[in-house]
């Protein structure tokens, strides 16, 4: 039995390798050009007194037409040495709602704890009811935008292509819903709250933190916000639910799954206003409402698994502890801790289809002194409709349910 | 040899028997007393034929019971799109007031101003009530938007360092964009709280939000290309008519900051009869409109108002519109109010235009009643209103120049809502246009009671929701959607590329190519039709009987 192959003796590939043994040592024989050369009585010089040097020419800087794009490095103007955790508008926390509870030193209160909210379904005509049918017709089938849809996957056969949609985007659906909820709110509660209300769209607000020597960002857009002119009321007080513990998730850390980078701004930013241009002139200073969209499209896990609904929920605590603390912020100046009175926020998360409700209290900005803890204090979801579309070639609403529009408008109408 | 013969004489002998049959006549001939009736004696000219073969495609479209099979209908003859002119809100050229008035066949009223029918839609005393109450809240709205909402970090990061003179006019526009749309949603909101309480109609409109607003039609009557006058020249019975009038599809793609719709459309301003008076003038542009810079292209033809067919509240009452693209224009100018004119007229026609479609008439098939619509463009400090009534949606072929009808539309001047924003004030609030802006408002929709609104459509089927057959329904359903979408095609269109005109057609150096165009064997892919495709094709474990090859092998298409 023979172990090796057989070497072909012609085999190229084998002289091409042997080359370098070949080669390893090269002697420099003697042409005999010299000597013919200085026969024909040719001059024979060495190579280099005729060879110049190599120049080195300077290296012209031009300016093109286009510039140069800015550079992403200690030269740009956003550096900084030290790295801070940022929590964008589409992020999710990966270990969900109980890393956020760390986050933002909050702990839930039980469903039935108390009873915030008065008149949770106040009484209205039955043509209301027809005109919130009509606005979900309106803003999830007759919308006549057409726009490329998100590829669809099947995780059965994830090769398979699918043709692509095109039609109204989830993020122009909730858009268009909580705008016209709020149109007809305003427009059946009248003059005298509509007065006290202000409505912001797509405002970006930027929170600064400090816990346990870490830095922390959250840059975030409010997708629709409710101002007013008095504050809400408090839960309950700042002092009361000492007993109950936030949540534990060691051995992980609390900023795990946060992007670190070091190019950032440090100034926060209240809900678009000047924070020079306040008390005089705005009446409402107070955060009543917002209104939280997840678009399961944007909103993604880094993991590329599916967000959990306690991700969600995660995403909307940050928001609101957010919105609250820059309201904080401003009502009690820059460096505030612990409040002088409790700021509360309402919040209504949709995904177009189900609404959750909750209320938070925040009662100290101090995110590492856990003797003072906010408030979250969820209220039973709700879901909209069951179906909303073209089916068999018919526009169908199936399953409306009207406590939806009516729990919007007491949250609206709470506080005036 | 003998057979021959006798097949030869019995042939004579039916040939001769089968001739005098033929020649003979009945001896007693039958009296009709009663007059015959004949058809008409058709004209049988060239252009009598050509016209009375669009008059049958009309006739046709009319006939159809749905409103999208109708929309359907006229992109049928084109499987690429017709070749179409594509006129966009934002792009108005210079001069172009009397193409935009030409294409949808407007008289602008000369005295500017609202018409005086404006002067009944609400009393004084009543007005400077609202006007008084109003006007706080519109000046806090104003400043809000203008100094207390912080906007710099909205803006998109530069990537590159650009010259600052680009920057501050990008930034400029971006944020007169900006403003201006928060403003108009902002001041639409305090209005509907204000006046909604007291006015059902306003708590039952229904607002859009940047909606999609697309509206299509046949100008006639413009001079003939030169390709085109070639063409005609080439063949010998088209000569006399090398100068005769083509027609042109017309897209219009608009930007809308916002609609209010009702259920019931706004009063007629003045009557049909009115508006056949030759004394309501329309200048004539009959020049080729890529003399404006616009440009053709090859798209299906969409008529949408912001909604779908079956929505209920499907009249316009009032549009928003902002005017970002005169920052760009050199004041020295001076073509502001044109510009804005322009804008308006083009916009008021589409969404008419579209409404109509979807009350069953089109292009080709006029209203019987007329529309109103009420247009507001604005960039927040200067704000113009418009008036637009559609009384005719002709314009194609000879009634470009005939139809008697005409569309009239009234403009106002462009007003300073304030004059200037100093230390968080507002100055010199204009209450005028306060004044016309709640005049738009209390301009209450009417029910048109004698009037059928919608005589092409079918009586029970009026859309394609209301079709019984599912299969047909929802085959027509994903079709439409799929034409209106105008995505483009899978496979390129095909074409003649410029090597091929030089290289093939020009100058015949290239004749051992194989022939692989359609073009190259007489084939126009440009005139090929909607149904011309082969239908979706059904796996046989999908079919109902399996084991047949030929039947159920391909998906039914419902074209009509």
């Amino acid at each position: 039995m023979k172990l090796t192959g057989v070497l072909y003796k012609q085999h190229i590939d084998r002289q091409l390798k042997r080359l370098w043994y070949v080669k390893r040592e090269r002697k420099v024989r003697d042409t005999k050009t010299e000597r013919k050369l200085s026969k024909f009585e040719i001059q024979v010089k060495d190579p280099l007194e005729i060879i110049r040097p190599k120049q080195e020419f300077p290296r012209l800087k031009l300016e093109f037409l286009k510039p140069r794009p800015i550079a992403f490095d200690e030269t740009h103007p956003d550096w900084k040495a030290k790295a801070c955790s940022i929590f964008k508008n589409n992020n999710v926390l990966q270990e969900g709602f109980c890393q956020a509870q760390i986050l933002t030193n909050t702990v839930c209160l039980p469903n039935s704890s108390s009873n915030y909210i008065q008149d949770l379904f106040p009484d209205l005509p039955e043509h209301v009811d027809n005109i919130v049918k009509r606005i979900i017709y309106t803003s999830n089938i007759f919308d006549a935008h057409q726009v490329k849809l998100p590829k669809k996957k099947d995780p059965e056969r994830p090769a398979w292509v699918f043709p692509r949609d095109y039609g109204i985007t989830n993020h122009r659906k909730m858009q268009n819903l909580s705008r016209k909820f709020l149109q007809l709110c305003e427009s059946l509660s009248g003059l005298e709250i509509a007065q006290k209300r202000c409505i912001l769209y797509d405002g970006i607000i930027k929170l600064n933190l400090d816990k346990e020597s870490d830095l922390i960002q959250f840059t975030i857009s409010s997708d629709v916000t409710v101002m007013s002119t008095n504050p809400l009321k408090p839960i309950e007080n700042s002092n009361s639910n000492m007993e109950i513990d936030l949540p534990n998730i060691q051995p992980l850390h609390h900023t795990i799954g946060l992007d670190k980078t070091n190019f950032y701004k440090t100034e926060d930013m209240y809900r678009n206003i000047l924070i020079t241009a306040v008390s005089p002139t705005i009446p409402w200073i107070n955060v009543h409402t917002i209104f939280v969209h997840y678009d399961p499209i944007r909103v993604r896990n880094k993991t590329e698994l599916p967000v959990t609904q306690n991700q969600i929920f995660s995403r909307t605590l940050i928001k609101t502890y957010t919105m609250a603390a820059s309201c904080a912020r401003q009502k009690f100046g820059s460096s505030v801790k612990k409040l002088p009175e409790p700021v509360t926020v309402q919040c209504i998360q949709s995904d177009g289809k189900n609404y959750h409700f909750f209320v938070f209290q925040l009662n100290s900005l101090d995110t590492n002194d856990v003797s003072v803890k906010n408030f979250w204090y969820p209220l039973p979801p709700l879901t909209l409709y069951e179906k909303a579309e073209y089916n068999n070639g018919r526009p169908v609403v199936e399953g409306y349910n009207p406590e939806v529009f009516r729990r919007i408008l007491a949250l609206y109408r709470n506080g005036s | 040899m003998f057979a021959h013969i006798r097949q030869k004489v019995l042939f004579n002998i039916v040939v001769k028997y089968g001739k005098h049959r033929k020649y003979s006549t009945p001896a007693v001939s039958e009296f009709n007393s009663i007059e015959s009736i004949y058809p008409p004696i058709e004209d049988m000219s060239f252009k009598a034929k050509y016209k009375r073969k669009r008059q049958a495609w009309y006739e046709e479209i009319k006939n159809l019971e749905t409103v999208e099979e109708k929309l359907f209908k006229i992109n049928m003859p084109r499987y690429y799109g017709w070749k179409s002119l594509i006129l966009k809100e934002h792009v108005v050229p210079y001069n172009s007031l009397s193409h935009a008035q030409y294409f949808t066949r407007t008289h602008i009223v000369k005295e500017s101003g609202l018409p005086a029918y404006y002067n009944t839609v609400i009393s004084i005393e009543q007005l400077d009530k609202i006007v008084q109450s109003i006007k706080s809240d519109i000046e806090d709205n104003i400043i809000f938007e203008h100094c207390i909402r912080r906007r710099e970090h909205e803006m998109k990061v530069d990537k590159f360092p650009l010259d600052e003179n680009i920057k501050a006019l990008d930034r400029k526009i971006n944020m007169e964009e900006i403003i201006s749309k928060a403003l108009i949603q902002r001041i639409n909101r305090t209005v509907l709280i204000h006046l909604a309480s007291e006015n059902p109609h306003l708590l039952q409109t229904e607002i859009d939000f940047e909606p999609r607003l697309e509206a299509s039609w046949f100008m006639g009557g413009l001079n003939p290309p030169n390709f085109v006058r070639n063409f005609r020249k080439s063949i010998k019975f088209l000569k006399e008519f090398v100068d005769d009038s083509v027609d042109l599809p017309v897209q219009y793609i608009g930007q809308p900051v916002m609609h209010l719709r009702c259920k019931h459309p706004l009063r007629q301003i003045i009557p049909l009869s009115d508006c056949e008076n030759p004394d309501l003038e329309v200048p004539t542009f009959k020049l080729n409109p890529k003399m404006l810079t616009y440009a053709l292209e090859k798209k299906h033809l969409t008529n949408i108002p912001g909604f779908w067919p079956g929505d209920e509240n499907e009249f316009g009452f009032l549009s928003y519109h902002n005017c970002t693209y005169l920052q760009t224009r050199p004041e020295k100018y001076n073509d502001t109010s044109t510009a804005l004119t322009v804008q308006a007229i083009m916009a008021s026609y589409s969404w008419l235009l579209s409404q109509a479609c979807y009350q069953g008439f089109s292009t080709f098939n006029d209203i019987t009643y007329p529309l109103t619509t009420q247009t507001i463009i604005t960039n927040g400090q200067w704000w113009s209103f418009f008036v637009y009534q559609l009384n005719t949606t002709l314009v194609h072929s000879e009634y470009a120049d005939e139809n008697p009808k005409r569309n009239i539309c009234w403009v106002t001047e462009p007003m300073k809502l304030f004059d200037k924003i100093e230390n968080e004030k507002v100055h010199g609030l204009n209450e005028e246009v306060l004044k016309t802006l709640i005049k738009f408002y209390m301009n209450i929709p009417e029910e048109r009671i004698g009037v059928e609104l919608k005589p092409y459509l079918g009586k029970s089927v009026k859309v394609i929701a209301d079709i019984e057959h599912n299969e047909r329904r929802n085959w027509l359903e994903k079709q439409y959607k799929h034409l209106v979408a105008n995505r483009p095609r899978h496979r390129r269109i095909p074409e003649i590329y410029d090597w091929q005109k030089i290289y093939i057609i020009k100058h015949k150096t290239r004749p051992m190519d194989k022939k692989r165009e359609p073009w190259e064997f007489g084939i126009k892919m440009y005139k090929r039709t909607l149904d011309d495709h082969q239908p979706t094709y059904i796996p046989k474990c999908l079919r109902e009987n399996p084991k047949k090859k030929k039947i159920g092998r391909w998906a039914k298409t419902y074209y009509r």
